[in-house]
């Protein structure tokens, strides 16, 4: 206890060294500590908005659909089990769509998309597309023959709302045939990639044309609850399909989206690693020079006896000081930057095309988690006791005689 | 391409038009359009603003239905078969020994890197059935009197136009001049029809350029080089076996 009484007023004897250490831990944290927020904010965004908008949390497909989504891959009498599936208690909503490649033409532009015929009553408590509509609405508007498409699609065949497109696909007999659609409805997610492909339409019109009956689906995509025991509860919903139909949970669906989540945490974990080992440098530094400094004083304390291990533990505890407050006051102003920033997000809106492309939302919303936070306490005292090494080693060299002697 | 054929087609009838109904008169040219078969040696000019490029082709019809077209020049396409059967494509690629049905991803791509696409091949919405037509006006175009046709699809059809103002002779044999417009009024495309001349005891024309609105500089040009509008064909002809063996 004494000698952390004195290893704490040791290091306030030069108040200004020890607070450049401070200091440059403290901008480690900072820095480290919010870009993982910002990261792990932006990680989790993009998961949350895959399942609310893109995939829900589990899709279910005739077996081979996923790897060959051919028309005829469908799933033939979806009563025989979707009941049952939208039954349990987890499972909160469920959508039976059709889904196959398209072509849709104006008058300017052709290009491919995947037309996904859906039930909108069944479809809005699924996703959260109704909310990414921009223009129109989604199929609130009674009308035959209504599309729904996203804005850079309609940008890019120059489409506006009520015009024309015709859309050319297959039929259940795999013929080729197609109609003309009035845009009902334009949408913007915040996925590039996502709004490229996806055209909506409603089941009933889709059907008369390609020939279709209520009870066939290519997919069926399900929204549960919440986000917990995904393995368990995919397991539970397998257990009622059919053989030859398959299911999948968003992480089998989105492996990069799994894998995402997963490689953030390291890549971040890592990124403050580094942090704190170029930080080690700098502590080691400055206690050697604390050390040197105090030679005599040391060389004093041991030649009245002193215990050489008294005053290691000395060393320890002023490294573990050092990097303790400069940690604890950067990981301070983390919290309240991320706090502050959480509640409006960064809006990088300048760059909102580049992040759209990788499927992000142009607007931050930091976030970071208690287990980070004990994670980094354990890898700062793990640096400081490193860091203590050297000094100990050159305190351990003096030669008490010599250096009194000395002048 | 096809738009080339029907419209040399509707041309060929030598047929005097007795009915004065804008769509009787385009009724009774597609009429003479679907029961002909021809065999038709072409050159395709595709010009854009930095380069042209020339492509040699025969072309045999069926109606409206079946057609097959191979490429002869330049070297590099030599070879090239595009069969049309209904609404289906096929491609046979003798460089790789491949025969493709294009699929409806692939419908989307220019023909050949032309202003046509093959969904323009292919999608041909019927001109009679859907569209109501209606007599604008009548005009004189390089010396025949022409009937100014406006067609307007039917709200059904599949079709992207806003509507179609066609120029065609009072004799039923030309069609001089097709704009697209959007459903704006805006023009899409312009297809315009030149030089006349006898072709196998035919008048028509013979020069078909494709005019997108919207592309400065870019148009393709159809030159009827040969024609033989008495040609025996039966549906057999439009087989696969056929696509490889055909010179």
């Amino acid at each position: 206890m004494e000698i952390i009484k004195i290893a704490w007023r040791n290091i306030w004897r030069n108040p200004t060294r020890s607070l450049v250490v401070i200091i440059a831990v403290c901008f480690g944290m900072v820095g480290g500590g919010f870009s993982t927020a910002v990261m792990v904010g932006a990680v989790n965004q993009r998961i949350e908005k895959a399942i609310n908008n893109e995939s829900s949390h589990f899709q279910i497909h005739k077996k081979g659909f996923l790897d060959n989504p051919e028309i005829g891959n469908y799933m033939s009498d979806v009563n025989a089990f979707l009941p049952e599936i939208l039954k349990k208690p987890f499972v909160e909503a469920g959508s039976s769509r059709l889904k196959i490649d398209c072509s849709i033409a104006s008058p300017y532009q052709n290009t491919g998309a995947i037309l996904l015929a859906i039930n909108p009553e069944d479809e809005i408590r699924v996703t959260e597309l109704e909310n990414a509509i921009v223009e129109g609405d989604f199929f609130k508007t009674d009308g035959k023959n209504q599309v729904i498409l996203s804005s850079s699609m309609a940008d890019k065949l120059k489409l506006k709302m009520r015009s024309k497109p015709v859309l050319t696909f297959l039929d259940v007999n795999a013929d080729l045939t197609g109609g003309a659609f009035r845009v009902a409805g334009i949408y913007h997610t915040d996925n590039q990639m996502f709004d490229d492909m996806h055209i909506f339409v409603k089941r009933a019109d889709f059907e008369s044309i390609a020939g279709f009956i209520p009870t066939d689906a290519h997919e069926i995509a399900l929204r549960f609850t919440d986000n917990e025991n995904l393995t368990s509860r995919s397991e539970e919903i397998q257990a009622i399909l059919p053989e030859s139909i398959d299911g999948k949970n968003w992480k089998a669906i989105n492996p990069d989206l799994g894998m995402m989540n997963m490689m953030t945490e390291q890549f971040l974990w890592y990124l403050v690693a580094i942090i704190m080992f170029a930080l080690a440098f700098g502590i080691i530094n400055t206690m050697l020079m604390s050390i040197l400094e105090r030679k005599k004083e040391l060389g004093m304390l041991m030649a009245v006896g002193m215990h050489q291990g008294k005053i290691r533990r000395m060393i320890i505890w002023e490294t573990i000081f050092l990097t303790l407050i400069g940690s604890f006051a950067g990981l301070l102003i983390n919290q309240i930057l991320v706090s502050l920033t959480a509640k409006n997000g960064i809006n990088l809106s300048a760059y909102a095309e580049g992040f759209s492309s990788f499927g992000f939302s142009a607007v931050l919303y930091p976030e970071i988690s208690l287990n980070f936070y004990l994670q980094i306490v354990a890898l700062v005292i793990v640096t400081a006791l490193v860091a203590a090494i050297f000094p100990i080693i050159r305190a351990g060299k003096m030669k008490p005689a010599e250096i009194i002697s000395s002048n | 391409m096809k738009k080339a054929i029907i419209m040399l087609t509707l041309c060929l009838a030598g047929f005097t038009l007795q009915a004065q109904d804008a769509t009787e008169i385009v009724r009774e040219a597609y009429e003479k359009v679907n029961g002909s078969s021809s065999y038709i040696e072409m050159r395709m000019e595709i010009v854009r603003p930095e380069w042209t490029r020339n492509i040699s082709m025969k072309t045999w019809a069926l109606g409206m239905k079946y057609s097959m077209v191979y490429i002869t020049a330049p070297a590099q396409e030599k070879g090239q078969v595009f069969m049309k059967r209904d609404n289906e494509m096929w491609n046979w690629q003798p460089k790789i020994n491949r025969m493709i049905k294009l699929p409806p991803s692939m419908m989307m791509q220019s023909w050949m890197g032309s202003d046509f696409t093959n969904d323009d091949l292919i999608n041909q919405a019927s001109i009679v059935h859907d569209y109501t037509h209606k007599i604008l006006s009548t005009e004189i175009h390089e010396g025949f009197e022409c009937w100014k046709i406006e067609f307007i699809p039917k709200p059904d059809a599949p079709v992207v136009w806003g509507k179609i103002v066609s120029l065609i002779s009072k004799d039923g044999k030309h069609m001089f001049k097709t704009e697209f417009f959007d459903e704006d009024d805006y023009l899409v495309k312009t297809e315009i029809a030149t030089d006349v001349k006898t072709m196998d005891g035919q008048e028509i024309t013979t020069r078909f350029e494709t005019i997108p609105e919207d592309k400065e500089g870019h148009k393709t040009i159809m030159i009827m080089l040969e024609a033989d509008f008495d040609y025996d064909l039966t549906e057999d002809f439009f087989s696969q076996m056929k696509m490889k063996r055909i010179r």
